[in-house]
């Protein structure tokens, strides 16, 4: 059993990303005189950023804990997935730059009961989040979309393998 | 997602500062301003020059302050609804404008529409019929919309509806709505003027994204999950719809960011040979005449439109095709 915690770093940088979007759409709109339709445009967009504030500080909060019989999350709104009972797995990978370099990983499991965890990988241990979710699903026979396959090959994971295998 | 989504925004902010400062900048490089064109013209035509007079307009319009200061005005200005004042016009820029950012928007909205709408199923034709007889003839109306100029095509275009039907189809709504309220009747008249500047327009972009489409759609259709699907026995429909078209789609959805710029400078030569409405003809004035307020809420317009055209697509692409690229460096 392993227990994982998003990087002090990433979470520095995302809280520093929501509160300088925030700063910069909200003043306007509580300070400076602005034409209505502007002003609900910056209202909106810096309701995304409190709403990516919140997101960061419940990742903050949130530990994952890994094991042989499946995956958990501790904290606000925990959930858990025995690895038994994954029925679908995505992996997307996102990047703002035109290259597609300087990436992350975003990971959505799905357990029977309709829980969903989602994990970024900016998660220390990702990998091996990553390697007992895809031996899972290939054990319990999780069709994934081109996406998931290719990223996953990408990432030198290889399906139906347990962790411990490889 | 909302992590790509906020990272995006905070990309577009400065975007837009940057852009804004820019385009202020190039507008005063030209040595004078609006009013010393307006002295030279006045002088040229042997009219005498009240320099007092040129001084308190001077600091009325505030040409008489700091670039930085006069930045700051126009760019607070522009969050206000206050895009500043013609020179030419001796009104605000907003008066000025009217209805020609919204007709601009309407044409070139159409116009990608039309694009996506002949290319997509020809492109898709195509692909599927590669070297076929239709496939030739199609490919090459193609080139000839790509190699035909826009502004020759609404040339040829207005001569032969002048000459076969008598009529002229320059304008974007007959000329009595002309500074008149919107109603039914203009909308209505807008409507039957819109095809052909749409169809002059977007000829050429048509061309090319039909023979992007055919290109990507004929390197999926290659590839072996798809022979696998069809040796599977999966209708051939199916096998094309589910995953080799949606991958080919990214070039649709990667150029909308580059298509809006493109097909609104594009516009404007035609829009000065068809006599529309729109932004293009004003633009190129203000910018001869060094009107600044006025270009620069242009530029400004442009530039915001290309900026979220590029927001659009890239959020579209992220939904679309969220993979890695192998060499892009991933940073797990």
């Amino acid at each position: 059993m392993s227990l994982h915690a998003y990087q002090k770093n990433s979470l520095i940088a995302d809280y520093l990303r929501g509160g300088i979007g925030f700063a910069v759409t909200a003043f306007p709109v509580v300070f400076a005189p602005m034409m209505g339709t502007f002003q609900i445009i910056f209202a909106l967009i810096s309701l995304v950023f409190a709403g990516f504030l919140l997101k960061t500080w419940l990742r903050a909060q949130t530990r994952v804990e890994v094991a042989d019989e499946g995956i958990r999350t501790l904290g606000p709104f925990g959930k858990s997935i025995a690895w038994p009972d994954l029925t679908a797995m995505e992996l997307r990978y996102y990047s703002t730059q035109k290259d597609k370099a300087k990436g992350w990983m975003h990971l959505v499991l799905k357990g029977g009961d309709g829980a969903k965890i989602t994990i970024e990988s900016t998660l220390d241990g990702f990998d091996t989040v990553l390697e007992h979710a895809a031996a899972a699903a290939g054990r319990n026979g999780v069709a994934l979309n081109q996406t998931t396959t290719e990223n996953l090959a990408a990432a030198g994971v290889s399906m139906g393998l347990a962790a411990g295998d490889r | 997602m909302l992590t790509y989504l906020i990272r995006r925004i905070l990309i577009m902010i400065p975007t837009l500062i940057a852009i804004s400062i820019i385009t202020f900048v190039i507008i005063q490089l030209p040595p004078g301003d609006y009013l010393t064109t307006m002295i030279n013209e006045m002088q040229s035509q042997g009219e005498n020059v009240d320099q007092s007079k040129i001084e308190a307009l001077r600091a009325q319009y505030g040409l008489d302050r700091p670039m930085y200061e006069q930045y700051f005005l126009w760019a607070t200005g522009l969050l206000r609804g206050d895009y500043g004042y013609s020179f030419e016009y001796q009104l605000p820029v907003a008066d000025v404008v009217g209805d020609r950012v919204f007709l601009t928007f309407v044409l070139n909205f159409a116009t990608i529409l039309f694009i996506w709408a002949v290319a997509f199923p020809i492109g898709i034709y195509s692909a599927c019929n590669q070297y076929s007889l239709t496939d030739y003839g199609l490919t090459f109306v193609g080139f000839i919309g790509l190699a035909t100029p826009n502004f020759l095509l609404a040339l040829i275009l207005l001569y032969l509806a002048n000459i076969w039907f008598g009529t002229s189809i320059g304008g974007l709504m007959d000329p009595q709505y002309l500074d008149q309220p919107w109603s039914m009747a203009k909308a209505l008249s807008v409507l039957e003027h819109l095809w052909v500047p749409v169809v002059v327009i977007g000829t050429s972009g048509t061309a090319a994204m039909i023979r992007r489409l055919r290109a990507n759609l004929l390197d999926e259709l290659q590839k072996q999950y798809v022979i696998t699907a069809r040796a599977k026995g999966l209708p051939p429909f199916r096998a094309l719809m589910k995953y080799p078209l949606r991958m080919s789609l990214n070039p649709f959805i990667a150029d909308i960011g580059n298509m809006l710029p493109q097909v609104i400078s594009g516009s404007a030569v035609v829009s000065m040979v068809l006599s529309l409405p729109t932004t293009g003809p004003m633009l190129i004035g203000a910018l001869q005449s060094q009107d600044m307020y006025l270009a620069g809420s242009f530029l400004m317009f442009l530039a915001l439109l290309t900026v979220i055209g590029m927001f659009v697509s890239d959020l579209l692409l992220a939904l679309l095709d969220p993979r890695i690229r192998l060499g892009g460096g991933a940073n797990r």
